[in-house]
């Protein structure tokens, strides 16, 4: 009898319909001392449409217990006053499920007295922090980089790089998107403030677009900027007019149309004052997609200027560029697409010193140069994606360049042993005009298989790239000997070269995860990459008919060379809530030939192969604490002007002798990570240690001549490690609004090689330290102060005077005042202090003082004029020191100095919703 | 100097004390909420009475209620006079008087409709909330934003505070994980915003003793609906009013 009624009353159950209803219980403590918290509510939403579905208050010892939910989709809500609240979404996937909450008390906010009260503004969702914009105060026509250095945890630095929570962040998206070639500065200093809603910081998976791909470990933090409802549909930007002293000018245009899903930009920049690009991380970038090449273009009279201006000399540039993207066919399709022309110019003059340090003695040297460097170009790149359906995509990729650089540079040298005798001196005139075109492609599939965690990707690339150059060479050098002063010979070259080069490479990789168990996966991957190329260089004397026709067989050459690698890979992943390790095995295998063209023998053929072992494991202490350690193998193989160089002439002072016995070297590093973000209390801690070891480092035998010559060829030493520590501490406040982070590292390495026969062992110590600090009042000022310090030992075994320190100082205060009537004045200063230098007192002390007064002439804020003074004492110099193992160098060169400039901005934005 | 500095911080304190409460739990107490009834939506563009009202008197009619909160129950009630627009004739659904059993999920209304006073017993209005991302402060306590529709279509917007444990509100609104301190129906032109806040774990909730017979919500709402047809435009106000 009694069964049957059990037996009924399961009937009766089953009969209730099977809507699969839930229970979440679990326990709501204080993260710090761990205690229970009672009566904090604790509140159950879908997830889809934040319908409030239930909700409970906890015990007295802080457990709770919600029953009869009906969807596995949620987000739990916790609150208790005092303590940041809590949210997190849950795809609950058992009947009972067990949580345990820990809320993390806020640190006491004073409310303004003022009337309109503070909201809420900022929320951490999981492992996402969400700021609200408009509790920030920023200035009239800030950008979103102004926003940004206002949010507690975000710092912005000068070039506008952004770091949070220790790391940079590289990927700033708008509603989600790319925009300008996912540059950061280009969105930051371009976007406005007032258009943003929200600003999300997390760290996104790597970049799998879908959410289809599964986890692979690898993260990048990102910013995501979320529009307003109303900006959606806006037009904006600014125009910039400058007129200054010395024939200085600065104009630039920027202007943005976003329609929902369409955003469409273009730029324009004429300037000489530095503004040779749209921002810091652009880089006038011609075809470096591509593959590195072989073929020793190093050293190479045609590749002695990368086409960026540095800081080295006086630029002019003209550049601009469109950006269109759109998303389409309901966000299953969308398209991304560059175009950026420009022409720069630079001129200037470098002075460099060096002393180099020999078993016997010592050789100082001084080279001046004068040069002229100009390139024009055009890249156009596009990208478009493509959501074949739920569990797949396809990504395709290209970008073409084309540009065309010309370089002239007038150049003299002297050196001597022991700064009294002379051992050589000589002159190097040089013009070249080369061509660059290139063409890269890129496509992408991917695809999650029927079992969760099973999923498949290929990925293909194919390049190719073209230099034609043409340029002349004519260089008088004379040695002396030893004893007498007497010229012992003299070298003198007339010369015009060719060059021809072209690059042509493929890149296949598949990749296939196969998913053990619930949090474990085995990952699979094989990749084959393929180059050729061939580079053709003529050299030709002036003959006695005055023309260059004297073909010289000694100095041209022509060279093809093959280069394929086969990798394949194993590895073992294992992600849980806590804690995720990543494990790699590869094996890889390479080839490759250098040979004249059309003659195979006496070829140089060269085979490697190594079992290149990484390792990854990170553990969540909570969601605050962290660590990870990592272990990486690397392979650095040899390049071919390593093992076989082109014999050119460019530099008689520095001759380079091959060494086909190269070994290919192999680098383990070990690296491990701490950090602990306080995100409520403001208290940031990180600690960094990395540990480097080089087996086979390939390194170099020099040979000083008694002429001052350097014959250098590639070794391969043992011992080279390099070691470093780091630790920064972050603390916050937000009334008032100051921020402090002192931060300091130390660094040893250690570097082996022969000069002069001798083993040199160089043994480099550093501490570099600095303060970094923000205080800012809304309405009336902000203030950014870093100081940074540098102090290096360096110690070579080498003879006598073997060992030389110096310390160098860095402060940079930047200040904004927020003047009455519109008025606002900014200004920013260097001061850097170098201790006096083998080379003699020279610039030692530098303070660069940039002032600019702006006022802002209309009411609706569009039109402002700014008077701006740069360097006003006058004080820039160019000067870099460095050291190497067995050489100090100092370079000093042209900058730009002070000037004064005017100008007339225009901010514009129009909202083009009709509001309802 | 030190004295005016003196009643600065007095000051402060003062604004501290009522601007920024110190973070605890509430579990009983009073709270007054201040109803704002938009007068002037009661005329539609086309009467010729509405200029002439709209001069007689100002836009909004308010009134003061109190709510009397344990952890399980709420007493809803007229609390004291009005100070504006006094002498606007008071319309149906106003005076009510809401007590709500939450142990036992019942509740007992006292409303006035016209000249009759209908005693309703009911359970507790079943409201599908879904939160929003607003905030705001009201009487100096963090709320949260939750729109509903109730009714069918009627919507309504709350703000509450979980600080007060108890999950009720004004009139027969509540089933919020805490305690509604605004709440405003846009349709109806109406706002209530909780102006005080007292905390009293000992307070006193009379339940309704009614000599009246009570009848069920659903035989009230018939007899609203019937009775209706002969309140001319402004019917759909008065209703939804008394349905309240």
């Amino acid at each position: 009898m009694k069964q049957t009624i059990v037996f009924l009353l399961l009937l009766g159950f089953v009969k209730f319909g099977f809507t699969q209803h839930y229970i979440i219980r679990g326990t709501v403590r204080d993260s710090s001392i761990k205690k229970g918290i009672e009566n904090a509510s604790v509140t159950v939403f879908r997830a889809k449409d934040s319908l409030l579905l239930s909700f409970t208050r906890t015990t007295p010892e802080g457990r709770f217990k919600i029953d009869s939910i009906f969807e596995s989709q949620i987000f739990v809500m916790v609150y208790f006053p005092g303590y940041a609240e809590f949210v997190d979404t849950m795809d609950i996937s058992k009947i009972d499920s067990t949580v345990s909450i820990f809320l993390s008390s806020k640190a006491k906010i004073l409310q303004e007295i003022i009337v309109h009260q503070k909201i809420e503004w900022q929320r951490i969702k999981g492992d996402t922090i969400e700021y609200k914009a408009d509790s920030f105060y920023v200035p009239v026509n800030a950008s979103v980089e102004d926003l940004l250095k206002k949010l507690p945890g975000l710092k912005v630095n000068r070039l506008g790089t952004i770091t949070s929570q220790g790391e940079a962040v590289n990927r700033v998206l708008v509603d989600g998107e790319e925009f300008f070639g996912n540059d950061p500065t280009l969105t930051t200093r371009n976007v406005r403030a007032d258009m943003i809603d929200k600003v999300q910081v997390y760290d996104a998976k790597s970049n799998q677009r879908t959410t289809t791909a599964i986890d692979n470990g690898v993260r990048v933090k990102t910013i995501n900027l979320k529009l307003k409802a109303d900006k959606k549909d806006i037009s904006f930007g600014k125009a910039k007019a400058s007129v200054g002293t010395d024939a200085h000018y600065d104009n630039s245009l920027m202007a943005n149309k976003f329609k929902d899903k369409k955003k469409l930009a273009i730029y324009g920049i004429h300037s000489n004052i530095g503004n040779t690009k749209l921002n810091s991380g652009d880089q006038n970038n011609y075809g470096d997609n591509l593959q590195l090449d072989l073929s020793g273009l190093t050293d190479d009279i045609f590749n002695k200027w990368n086409g960026q201006y540095s800081g080295n000399g006086h630029p002019t540039a003209l550049s601009g560029g469109v950006h269109f993207n759109n998303k389409f066919d309901t966000d299953k399709q969308s398209i991304n697409v560059n175009y950026k022309g420009s022409t720069l110019e630079v001129e200037g003059n470098k002075t460099t010193n060096a002393l180099t340090l020999l078993p016997e003695n010592q050789n100082r040297s001084l080279e001046v140069e004068k040069f002229r460097n100009d390139i024009q170009g055009h890249n156009i790149n596009g990208k478009y994606e493509l959501m074949i359906d739920s569990t797949s995509n396809l990504n395709v990729s290209f970008e073409g360049a084309i540009s065309h650089k010309t370089t002239l540079s007038e150049y003299l040298s002297k050196t001597y042993r022991n700064d009294s005798i002379l051992l050589n001196e000589g002159q190097r005139d040089r013009t070249t005009e080369s061509g660059n075109e290139s063409l890269f492609g890129n496509i992408n599939w991917q695809k999650k298989l029927n079992k969760k965690g099973r999923w498949v990707s290929l990925d293909f690339k194919m390049g190719t790239r073209q230099i034609n150059g043409d340029g002349y060479l004519s260089t008088l050098n004379k040695f002396y000997s030893d004893s007498s002063r007497q010229e012992t010979f003299t070298e003198q070259t007339d010369q015009y070269k060719t060059l021809h080069y072209n690059q042509f490479y493929m890149d296949g990789k598949a990749e296939y995860t196969e998913p053990l168990g619930n949090d474990s996966y085995l990952l699979f991957n094989f990749k084959y990459t393929d180059t050729k190329s061939s580079s053709e260089r003529n050299s030709y004397d002036k003959s006695s008919t005055g023309k260059y026709d004297q073909f010289n067989d000694s100095l041209s050459n022509n060279y093809s060379f093959f280069m394929s690698s086969k990798w394949g890979g194993i590895g073992y992943m294992l992600i849980k809530n806590k804690f995720y390790i990543i494990s790699n095995f590869s094996l890889m295998d390479t080839h490759f030939r250098q040979q004249v063209v059309s003659k195979y023998e006496n070829a140089l053929e060269r085979h490697f192969n190594f079992v290149i072992p990484s390792t990854e494991f990170s553990y969540s202490f909570s969601k605050q604490a962290r660590m990870y350690y990592s272990y990486n193998g690397s392979v650095i193989p040899p390049t071919v002007q390593q093992i076989q160089p082109i014999v050119t002439n460019n530099d008689p002072l520095n001759v380079f002798v091959g060494n086909p016995l190269l070994k290919p070297a192999f680098k383990h590093l070990i690296t491990g990570k701490y950090s602990n973000y306080k995100t409520i209390e403001h208290r940031n801690f990180l600690a960094r240690a990395s540990f480097g070891f080089v087996n086979n480092a390939i390194t170099s035998k020099d040979e000083i001549d008694s002429l001052g010559r350097r014959i250098v060829q590639s070794i391969n030493t043992n011992g080279n490690y390099n070691l470093s520590l780091y630790s920064e501490y972050e603390f916050i406040w937000e009334k008032p609004d100051f921020s402090i982070k002192p931060n300091i590292e130390v660094k040893k390495s250690k570097y082996s090689n022969i000069v002069n026969q001798a083993k040199n062992s160089t043994v480099r110590t550093s501490i570099e330290g600095g303060l970094d600090f923000y205080i800012a009042k809304d309405k009336l000022f902000e203030i950014d102060f870093n100081t940074s310090f540098l102090y290096v030992q360096s110690t070579s075994s080498l003879g006598k005077n073997n060992s030389f320190d110096f310390t160098t100082w860095h402060l940079q205060p930047d200040l904004s005042l927020f003047l009455p009537c519109k008025f606002r004045f900014d200004s920013d200063l260097d001061y850097y202090h170098r201790q006096q230098s083998v080379f003699g007192q020279v610039y030692n002390d530098i303070f660069i003082v940039n002032a600019t007064l702006s006022k802002i002439l209309t009411k609706n804020n569009a039109l402002s004029i700014k008077l701006t003074v740069k360097d006003i004492f006058n004080n820039n110099r160019g000067i870099e020191r460095s050291e190497s193992t067995n050489a100090i160098t100092q370079n000093t060169y042209d900058v730009i100095r002070r000037f004064g400039l005017i100008s007339l901005q225009w901010d514009f934005s129009k909202s083009n919703k009709k509001v309802k | 100097m030190k004295l005016v500095v003196l009643i600065l911080f007095q000051l402060l304190l003062g604004f501290n004390s009522s601007f920024c409460q110190q973070p605890e739990i509430i579990r009983g107490g009073v709270i007054e909420y201040e109803r704002k009834f938009n007068i002037y939506s009661l005329y539609s563009k086309n009467d010729p009475n509405a200029a002439e009202q709209k001069r007689m008197y100002s836009q909004f009619k308010t009134n003061y209620y109190n709510l009397y909160f344990s952890e399980s129950e709420t007493l809803y009630k007229e609390g004291r006079a009005a100070t504006e627009n006094t002498v606007f004739p008071s319309q149906p659904g106003e005076e009510n008087i809401v007590f709500t059993d939450l142990k036992n999920k019942k509740r007992i209304s006292e409303k006035k409709v016209f000249e009759t006073v209908f005693t309703i017993g009911d359970s507790l209005r079943k409201i599908e909330w879904k939160i929003k991302e607003e905030r705001r402060y009201i009487a100096g306590f963090e709320c949260k934003r939750a729109d509903a529709v109730i009714m069918d279509s009627i919507y309504i917007v709350a703000y509450f505070c979980e600080q007060i444990v108890t999950s009720g509100g004004p009139e027969s609104i509540g089933g919020l994980p805490g305690m509604i301190l605004g709440l405003a129906i846009p349709i109806e032109h109406v706002t209530w915003f909780a102006t005080k806040v007292s905390s009293n774990n000992e307070v006193e909730i009379n339940k309704i003793r009614t000599k009246e017979k009570i009848i069920s919500y659903l035989e009230f709402k018939d007899f609203i609906l019937s009775h209706s047809k002969v309140w001319g435009e402004r019917k759909t106000i008065y209703t939804i009013s008394c349905l309240l």
